[in-house]
C-alpha cells in the first residue's frame, strides 16, 4: 500500500506538487492523469526517492520511503537514461546485478518480443527502440509498485498493444501499477482507477467502471470535465 | 475488441462471451480461460475480468468447479433463453432505429425480406 | 559494493586504455632511441614519459570528477540513483575506484620509470656517477635521506593529496546539485567553495612542522599522508550524507 500524505515539492520559483494526499491499494492499475507540468513526474520521482519532498511523507507499507523501498518499487522515466557505453545485454546484466526481483529470462523474453537484439548499443537505438527497452527492463522486475511515466510514448501503434499486454501480465492482486500517460483512450480498458493531478494539486481518485455505470462517463470524459479547455488529450 | 468507453466494459465482455455461447463458438461445458488469461485476451484489467465471470455466473451462463476453473453452462434451456433475450435486444434496437427514420413495422419487415443475405 | 566498484571501473576503462596506449608509444620511442643510439628519440621518449606520468594521473582524477558531475546532472544518473544502495556505498565506490586508480597508475609509472632508469644506467655508466654526486650534494646541504623509501612515500603523499582534491571536487559538485540547483552561477559558488577548502587545508598543513622541506623523511611523509587523509574521509562522509538526505536528481 502506498500513501502520499500532504506531499509537497517546491523548486526555485515553482511548486511542482502541492499537498498531494491520496492512497493507492494493491490489486489495481491506476492511471495518473494531468496536463504537462502538472506534477505527475515529480510525484513519481518522489516515490522512487530520486527527488526528496520539501514537506509531507510518502509511506510504503506503513514505512517511509527510503533506500530499501527501491528494492520493491520500479520506476520507468520518460527520458532515455541508460549509460551510453552499454549494449542491451549490458543493461540487462546491470539490472540483474542490482535488483533482486529482476528476472533475466523474462527480460530476454521481452527483448525478443519487442524485436530488439541484445548486441545493440544503447546510443544507437532509435527513440522507439529505446522506449521499448525501458519497458522491457522495468517489467522484467517483479516489483510491488510499478511507476510507468508515459510508457506508450514513442511506441508505434501495433507495439503499443504488446506493451499493454506486457503490463497486464505483471499485474497481480499483490502489486500496484501506476501509469501516467497522455494517451488516455488507449488506457480505458486496462486501468481500473484514475488519479487526476491539476496544477500540482490532487484533483480526485475515481473507480472507472463505477464512473461508467453511474454517469456514463469514460476516462476521457472525466478528463475533459476536470481540465476543461486547458486539458490536452493526445500528446 | 473495441470498447465503448462510456459504458461498463465488463458488461461488454459479458455480452461478447454470451454471444459466443449462443452462436456455438463456445460449446456447452467448454472450459473458459482463467481470469488472467481473459484479461490478456480482451486487454482488460484483471479486476474487470473477475467481474465478467461474476456476472456470467450470476446470469447462469457459466459455473465454477472448485480448483478446476470456469466452464460454460450445460443448461441448453438457459442458452436458448439468452439467445431469445439477446435477439430481442437486437430487434428492439433495430425497430427503434427504423421508427426514428419514420419507417413502419411492415415496411421494415419487407426491407428485411428483400435484403441480400449477409 | 563489489558490483558498484565493477561499474565505476568500467566507466573509466576507455580513458585508461588511451593513456596506456600513449605510454606504450612513448616507451617504444624511448627504447628505439636507447638501443639504436639515437639521441633525439631517447630524449623525446624519456621526457614524454615523464610528462604523461603526471598528466595521466591528473586525467584520472579529472575524469572521475567529470563522471560524478555527469551522474549528478544528466538522466544517466538515474542508473545510479534508482538502485537500492545508499550514497555511502555509491560514493564510496567512486572514491575507492579513483584512489586505487591513482595509486596503481602511480605505481605503474614509478615502476616504468625505474625500469627505464636502470636501462639507461646500463647503457651509460657515467649517469650512475652523476646520480651519486647529486645525492651527495643534496644530502650534505639538508637532512634529506634520498633512498627508495623516501621516494615512494613522497610519491604516495603527492597521490594522496591529489585524491583529496578529487574528493573535495565531489563535495563541491554534490553541494551545488543539492542546494544551488537552478540558481544562477551555481558553478561559481561551488568552485569558490572548492578553492576555499583547498586553500584552507594547505594553509593548515603549512603551519605544521612536517611541512618543512628540510624535515622531510619517510616518517614525516607518512604523517603528511595521514594528514591529507583526514579531510578526504571527512568530506566523503559529509558528501554522502548530503546525497542521501538533500539531493534530488
Amino acid at each position: 500500500m502506498l500513501e502520499s500524505i500532504e506531499v509537497t515539492k517546491k523548486f526555485v520559483g515553482k511548486t511542482a506538487v502541492d499537498s498531494a494526499t491520496f492512497t493507492l491499494e494493491p490489486g489495481h492499475i491506476y492511471a495518473l492523469l494531468g496536463p504537462n507540468g502538472s506534477g505527475k513526474t515529480t510525484w513519481m520521482k518522489m516515490v522512487t526517492g530520486l527527488i526528496k519532498p520539501t514537506s509531507g511523507y510518502i509511506m510504503y507499507d506503513s514505512k517511509p520511503i527510503g533506500i530499501q523501498s527501491r528494492k520493491e518499487i520500479a520506476y520507468m522515466a520518460t527520458e532515455p537514461y541508460f549509460y551510453d557505453w552499454m549494449t542491451i545485454k549490458d543493461v540487462g546484466k546491470y539490472y540483474e546485478d542490482f535488483f533482486e526481483d529482476f528476472s533475466l529470462s523474462r527480460f530476454n523474453e521481452l527483448i525478443s518480443r519487442m524485436e530488439l537484439s541484445e548486441k545493440l548499443k544503447t546510443k544507437n537505438l532509435s527513440s522507439g527502440m529505446s522506449a521499448k527497452l525501458k519497458v522491457a527492463v522495468t517489467m522484467a522486475r517483479n516489483a510491488k509498485i510499478y511507476l510507468l511515466d508515459e510508457p506508450l510514448n514513442g511506441i508505434d501503434l501495433i507495439a503499443r498493444d504488446d506493451v499493454m499486454k506486457t503490463m497486464l501480465e505483471s499485474a497481480s492482486p499483490e502489486n500496484i501499477l501506476v501509469i501516467s500517460s497522455h494517451l488516455v483512450e488507449e488506457l480505458e480498458s486496462v486501468v481500473d482507477r484514475a488519479i487526476f493531478i491539476k496544477d500540482s494539486h490532487f484533483a480526485g481518485l475515481f473507480d472507472l467502471e463505477e464512473l461508467r455505470q453511474s454517469e456514463g462517463m469514460s476516462i476521457a470524459d472525466k478528463y475533459r470535465e476536470i481540465f476543461g479547455h486547458g486539458g490536452q488529450i493526445n500528446a | 475488441m473495441q470498447y465503448d468507453s462510456k459504458a461498463p466494459i465488463y458488461l461488454q465482455v459479458v455480452n461478447a462471451i454470451k454471444a459466443d455461447i449462443v452462436n456455438g463458438t463456445l460449446k456447452c461445458g467448454d472450459k473458459l480461460p482463467s481470469g488472467r488469461d481473459l484479461a490478456m485476451q480482451y486487454t482488460i484489467n484483471p479486476n474487470t475480468s473477475a467481474r465478467v465471470y461474476q456476472e456470467l455466473e450470476a446470469q447462469g451462463a457459466c459455473f465454477t468447479k472448485r480448483g478446476m476453473g470456469t466452464y460454460v453452462t450445460e443448461d441448453t434451456e438457459m442458452i436458448k433463453k439468452f439467445k431469445e433475450e439477446m435477439a430481442e435486444e437486437a430487434l428492439s434496437v433495430f425497430l427503434r432505429s427504423m421508427k426514428e427514420l419514420g419507417i413502419t413495422t411492415d415496411e421494415s419487415i419487407e426491407m428485411v425480406r428483400s435484403h441480400p443475405k449477409i | 559494493m563489489l558490483n558498484l566498484l565493477k561499474y565505476e571501473f568500467r566507466k573509466s576503462g576507455g580513458i585508461k586504455a588511451i593513456l596506456l596506449i600513449i605510454t606504450a608509444v612513448f616507451q617504444i620511442v624511448f627504447m628505439i632511441g636507447l638501443f639504436g643510439d639515437f639521441e633525439a628519440p631517447m630524449a623525446i621518449g624519456a621526457s614524454s614519459l615523464m610528462l604523461i606520468a603526471w598528466i595521466g594521473i591528473g586525467i584520472i582524477g579529472i575524469y572521475s570528477i567529470l563522471t560524478l558531475h555527469k551522474d549528478m546532472n544528466t538522466k544517466q544518473g538515474y542508473m545510479l540513483f534508482m538502485i537500492p544502495k545508499d550514497s555511502y556505498r555509491i560514493l564510496g565506490a567512486k572514491v575507492i575506484e579513483c584512489g586505487l586508480s591513482i595509486w596503481i597508475m602511480g605505481a605503474f609509472f614509478g615502476a616504468l620509470g625505474l625500469l627505464d632508469l636502470s636501462l639507461l644506467l646500463k647503457e651509460f655508466n657515467e649517469i650512475d656517477q652523476i646520480f651519486d654526486l647529486l645525492k651527495m650534494v643534496i644530502e650534505s646541504v639538508s637532512e634529506l635521506e634520498l633512498n627508495a623509501g623516501f621516494a615512494m612515500t613522497l610519491v604516495l603523499f603527492i597521490l594522496t593529496s591529489w585524491l583529496f582534491t578529487v574528493v573535495n571536487a565531489y563535495f563541491a559538485i554534490v553541494l551545488s546539485a543539492s542546494f544551488f540547483n537552478g540558481k544562477k552561477f551555481n558553478w561559481l559558488i561551488s568552485l569558490a567553495i572548492f578553492i576555499a577548502i583547498s586553500l584552507f587545508i594547505s594553509y593548515i598543513y603549512n603551519k605544521l612542522p612536517i611541512a618543512e622541506i628540510s624535515a622531510m623523511k619517510v616518517s614525516t611523509n607518512l604523517l603528511s599522508i595521514g594528514f591529507y587523509l583526514i579531510p578526504t574521509v571527512l568530506l566523503y562522509f559529509i558528501t554522502a550524507w548530503i546525497m542521501d538526505n538533500k539531493l534530488s536528481v
